[in-house]
């Protein structure tokens, strides 16, 4: 059975709507594609830029770090070479380990880390009373006196005898030497604590250094009488 | 002896100190330094002038190129202490001549007259710690013990006891040697 003429229109003006509206729907489509494809190329030289800036940011960051090491590096010399009675020895000796701890919390949160040794103080009181500051760090290139007064958070009492390069530690921690017992700087070498046979100062730092400071009574000799 | 002659032996001798105290700046060297013989060999050799420029250029040079740091306000009192050591050369020149005896009686004295010219030295210089540590405050008690603190010893004893050894041993070659190096025959 053949179709009908009219069937036949009708069919074609079913097919030519769906056409119309099929492409009506492609062309509003195609323009919401084009919006929203702009709207993504957009986002992506966003992207782009917020990349390049969080780039440039963290290359300044980890400049910055490198300054920031850097400069707590000089101002421990200068710590080391101040007269202590200086109200500028006084409040760098005190800031050194709140920037010290502030560096490496901010080395760690850039993920690299900072450059440390790992070194140990105890601090024997000559009293019964022994004070460890384990697992502790130091930057590489401080010197016994300068891990000292980190460590110890500026609570150092001594006298800087510039022609020998030495500081003459009279108190430790708010507790001074007396006529009879002075403090005395030793270092653990080769298992047993070797008396320092010239300062703190000259105390070379390397990573496991652990350093003691003890009060104790001296012989004739002026060698101490107690062993940390 | 010409004005020329005389700078040049300055200016060599103060090189040499220079650059054997740069050498010597590790901390397994502390406080041991050429600089005092090589004052006192000047002094000895060329006389107090010649001993005293060495010593006051090289400690003025020092203290502001010492690796541990600037000497700062005590430099003054370091150089004036060299003056020390130009003044014993110089002295010991009188007594024992210009061609001391090599590892004899007379090197000892030497060594020894180094020796106490750097006690001097450190008594002078803990003075002046004293000075600018308790400025303006000062008391005889405080400058007293400050200078005879028996602990602070130690740092001076490398000090004492490496210019005795290097009065010895060194200072008598190099008052005979060196003059000859510059010419000079005595």
């Amino acid at each position: 059975m053949m179709p009908t003429k009219g069937a036949f229109y009708g069919t074609v003006v079913l097919l030519v709507a769906l056409l119309i509206v099929s492409s009506t729907a492609a062309v509003v489509y195609y323009g919401q594609y084009q919006q929203a494809s702009s709207q993504n190329q957009r986002y992506v030289g966003e992207l782009s830029t917020a990349l390049s800036s969080y780039r440039a940011l963290s290359g300044s960051f980890n400049a910055s770090l490198d300054d920031y090491s850097q400069t707590l590096s000089l101002l421990a010399t200068a710590v080391a070479n101040l007269n202590t009675s200086t109200p500028a020895y006084h409040d760098a000796s005190t800031a050194l380990a709140t920037l010290w701890s502030s560096y490496q919390e901010l080395a760690s949160a850039s993920g690299r880390g900072a450059l440390v040794y790992g070194v140990h103080l105890l601090v024997d009181f000559g009293n019964g009373t022994r004070r460890w500051y384990n697992d502790s760090t130091a930057q590489p290139g401080w010197n016994g006196y300068v891990v000292s007064l980190v460590l110890l958070r500026g609570n150092i009492q001594a006298a800087w005898y510039p022609q020998y390069g030495e500081h003459f530690v009279t108190g430790v921690e708010g507790v001074s030497q007396s006529a009879s017992e002075s403090w005395f700087v030793w270092e653990f070498s080769g298992g047993s604590w070797v008396y320092a046979q010239t300062g703190a100062d000259q105390i070379r730092i390397s990573n496991g250094t652990t350093i003691a400071w003890t009060l104790c009574g001296y012989d004739a000799s002026y060698n101490p009488t107690c062993v940390p | 002896m010409n004005g020329t002659g005389r700078v040049a032996i300055v200016a060599s001798f103060t090189a040499l100190i220079i650059g054997s105290d740069l050498a010597l700046s590790g901390p397994e060297f502390s406080n041991v330094k050429l600089l005092d013989t090589l004052v006192f060999v000047a002094a000895y050799a060329f006389g107090f002038r010649v001993g005293a420029a060495v010593g006051v250029l090289s400690e003025t040079i020092w203290s502001f190129i010492s690796p541990i740091g600037m000497a700062g306000v005590i430099a003054p009192f370091l150089v004036t202490g060299e003056l020390l050591f130009a003044l014993a050369g110089w002295a010991a020149s009188k007594v024992w001549g210009p061609r001391p005896r090599i590892l004899s009686a007379n090197s000892l004295f030497i060594g020894a007259l180094l020796a106490v010219s750097a006690f001097a030295w450190d008594l002078e210089t803990n003075a002046a710690t004293a000075i600018i540590w308790y400025w303006p405050s000062l008391g005889v008690a405080q400058l007293l013990a400050t200078m005879f603190n028996p602990l602070t010893l130690l740092f001076a004893l490398a000090h004492e006891g490496s210019d005795f050894a290097f009065g010895t041993l060194v200072a008598p070659s190099f008052i005979r040697l060196i003059p000859k190096a510059f010419g000079r025959r005595s």
